[in-house]
């Protein structure tokens, strides 16, 4: 996973770099810095997962240059085929954000929902596998 | 250890024989054998959709114990008095003596807001588990033949309980619910004709009058709960003898019911969930504040509180007639105030009026069939889950336009621009709702057959040697294919002849708009013998 690792750290230093510029020519406004820190820090994340896997998981055939595609086949992971969850969470993190603007009680509704998407991505698949 | 085994062991003799002689004496007196015969192993379901009916009934219980004790110390009477209770900010206004007593045991009696609070609580739980419980047995079919009266018995419980809770909410005499027997009051008005006299008849001479308190009260303590008493009776008996409905499965078929029996398992569980509504009653009515009279103040009929809501379940009438447009037409020295008797009376009327006629007409449109034991699943029957969505969706816009002077102050909106908005919506909202539910339905449907030609995605992706992404897909578990398979679908009426009588046309008309649509499923021969002996009637019984 090196060059997706590379990739997104190379996204990571982009926004460092504007952040850092932005935050200093525009004396720290706040939408457009936090949204740049933000974006720094998501891209790191995914780069230091991808790090991760890359190390845990060992080399790949499409790490290598002379890689073919007949060595990549067979299982590739697992991925859910369908989930109400994430477009749950999805409308949860926009109640929980209309919340912050007009009130709490608001804010705790969409923190339900949003809890209710969170927990259903997590634990969905938790007994995959187990039984038949 | 020993010497306790040896205590424990004739402390469990000595148990079973006085179990043993109680049985005796009471069996020699009592149809105890026969009764413990019948009922311990009788057979509850233990899916949870069919709890939604009990929480109704344990938030009932609740009501009945609360509303007793409440009995103790509350005075529904109008004469006017000099408030001397605990709550400063109110000394020495006068008051009635209904909203005295209701101060008094807000704040002077050990226990009383607790017990005060959580009668309220449980009254608006009581009503919501009426309505979902109603939803319930709508969209699973449930009302359908052999259960059409069970129904209707179980529309009048949701009706005197609107009712009990209207006049339970009326009692204290606050500004609120003052306000909201104005309205009562208008609504009655409205009524042509017979409307003034009505008013004059029920209020005794002109709002607000001295004698409908006391009425409220006798209906509320005495009528309207003995008759949910009886009926709620009535409604489990009917139960009992029917049996339940249940979901289609290996076992579980039109003619045989199964379930969990009702002693232990039924007993265990049920005493379980009354406790638990108890408890979540006592925590909400401890800790979540309700119905605040002492904020509100005395009624007086000259004033009126901004933010004023009815309970929730008054809720759609209310919205109903917010959004009316003021129509009144004047004839012949009369003032027919159709703002008022549409959204309020007829409104009202209809509804119940669908929800009693329902299973009639649905039976009618269907045609003569045998007795239908197995929940549908609400996508096998698109139309009726789209009229239900729609009903829902109408009374979701009703309520909400209850509330349109608090949802226009919260989101900063204008109240005009929202009440033409939720206008628009009630008649359009519903509609777009059948259409998208009904045509959801049948996408749920094309799912299942393209799940039973080519399997389940199991989610492993894999990857083949020409570099394409597939995913894995396995044989569709036994349970689930027999929940695709075994449906219970009428086939719709043939086109009636050229000379058919109307009645006839139109009967041919909606069967075909109920039933035409369908996702026919992949079966083999000996599939179809499966589905046919699960479906099949149960015979009757001899007595």
């Amino acid at each position: 996973m090196r060059g997706e690792r590379n990739l997104f750290t190379g996204v990571a230093c982009f926004f460092l770099v504007t952040g850092a510029l932005y935050g200093w020519w525009s004396d720290a406004e706040p939408a457009g810095t936090a949204a740049l820190t933000v974006a720094f820090v998501m891209a790191s994340v995914i780069a230091f997962f991808l790090g991760l896997a890359g190390h845990r998981g060992g080399e790949r055939p499409e790490d290598r240059r002379e890689g073919d595609i007949a060595e990549r086949a067979g299982p590739v992971d697992f991925f859910p085929a369908r989930s109400p969850y994430p477009p749950l969470t999805a409308v949860g993190t926009a109640i929980c954000a209309l919340g912050v603007v007009y009130g709490l009680w608001l804010f705790l509704l969409g923190f339900g929902v949003l809890a209710s998407g969170v927990g259903g991505m997590c634990f969905q698949y938790v007994h995959r596998g187990e039984d038949s | 250890m020993l010497l306790f085994r040896g205590r424990r062991e004739r402390l469990g003799t000595a148990v079973r024989q006085a179990a043993d002689t109680g049985f005796t004496v009471l069996d020699r007196r009592l149809p105890a054998a026969e009764a413990a015969k019948v009922l311990l192993r009788k057979a509850f379901p233990d899916h949870w959709s069919f709890l939604l009916g009990e929480l109704a009934l344990y938030s009932f219980v609740v009501l009945v114990l609360t509303g007793s004790w409440l009995t103790l110390f509350f005075d529904p009477g109008t004469r006017e008095i000099v408030y001397h209770g605990s709550y400063t900010p109110l000394q020495g206004l006068p008051v009635s003596v209904a909203y005295d007593s209701t101060l008094h045991i807000s704040f002077d009696v050990r226990g009383g807001l607790l017990v005060r609070q959580m009668h309220h609580w449980a009254a608006l739980f009581f009503l919501s588990a009426i309505g979902v419980h109603l939803l319930r047995v709508f969209f699973t079919g449930a009302f359908r033949r052999p259960r059409e009266i069970n129904w209707m018995i179980g529309v009048t419980l949701f009706l005197l309980a609107l009712l009990e809770g209207f006049c339970g909410y009326s009692l204290p005499d606050d500004l609120l619910s003052g306000t909201g027997l104005r309205t009562a009051n208008s609504i009655v008005l409205s009524i042509p004709v017979a409307g003034t006299y009505l008013s004059y008849l029920f209020w005794g001479g002109s709002f607000p009058g001295h004698v409908l308190n006391g009425r409220l009260y006798i209906l509320h303590v005495l009528f309207l709960p003995g008759a949910l008493i009886a009926l709620v009776a009535a409604h489990l008996v009917l139960v009992f003898y029917l049996k339940h409905t249940q979901w289609g499965g290996p076992g579980r078929t039109n003619r045989t019911v199964t379930g969990r029996p009702l002693f232990p398992h039924f007993t265990a569980k049920s005493t379980g969930l009354l406790c638990m509504v108890a408890g979540v009653m006592a925590v909400l009515g401890a800790l979540a504040q309700i119905n605040p009279v002492w904020e509100y103040g005395p009624y007086r009929a000259d004033q009126v509180s901004t933010n004023a809501q009815p309970d929730w379940y008054v809720g759609f009438l209310e919205g109903a007639l917010r959004l009316m447009p003021p129509w009144e037409t004047r004839a012949a020295g009369h003032t027919v105030m159709w703002n008022v008797l549409l959204p309020a009376v007829v409104l009202p009327g209809l509804l119940f009026t669908l929800l009693y006629g329902y299973p009639v007409f649905e039976r009618w449109v269907t045609g003569e069939r045998g007795e239908s034991h197995l929940c549908d699943r609400p996508r096998d029957n698109p139309t009726r889950t789209g009229l239900g969505v729609a009903a829902v969706v109408a009374y979701a816009v009703l309520l909400l336009a209850g509330g349109n002077d608090v949802v226009a102050f919260s989101f900063h909106l204008s109240v005009n621009a929202l009440t033409w908005l939720l206008r628009v919506l009630v008649v359009l909202g519903p509609v777009a709702a059948f259409l998208a539910t009904k045509r959801l339905c049948l996408a749920l449907q094309t799912h299942e057959r393209h799940v039973l030609e080519e399997g389940e995605e199991t989610g492993v992706v894999r990857q083949s040697v020409y570099g394409g992404l597939e995913p894995q897909r396995a044989e569709v578990r036994i349970d689930r294919r027999y929940r695709f398979l075994v449906r219970d679908l009428p086939r719709p009426a043939p086109p009636p002849e050229r000379a058919a009588p109307r009645r006839v046309r139109l009967r041919a008309a909606l069967s075909r708009w109920y039933f035409a649509r369908r996702e026919e499923l992949p079966t083999t021969p000996e599939q179809r013998r499966h589905i046919e002996e699960a479906l099949a009637e149960p015979e009757r019984r001899r007595s």
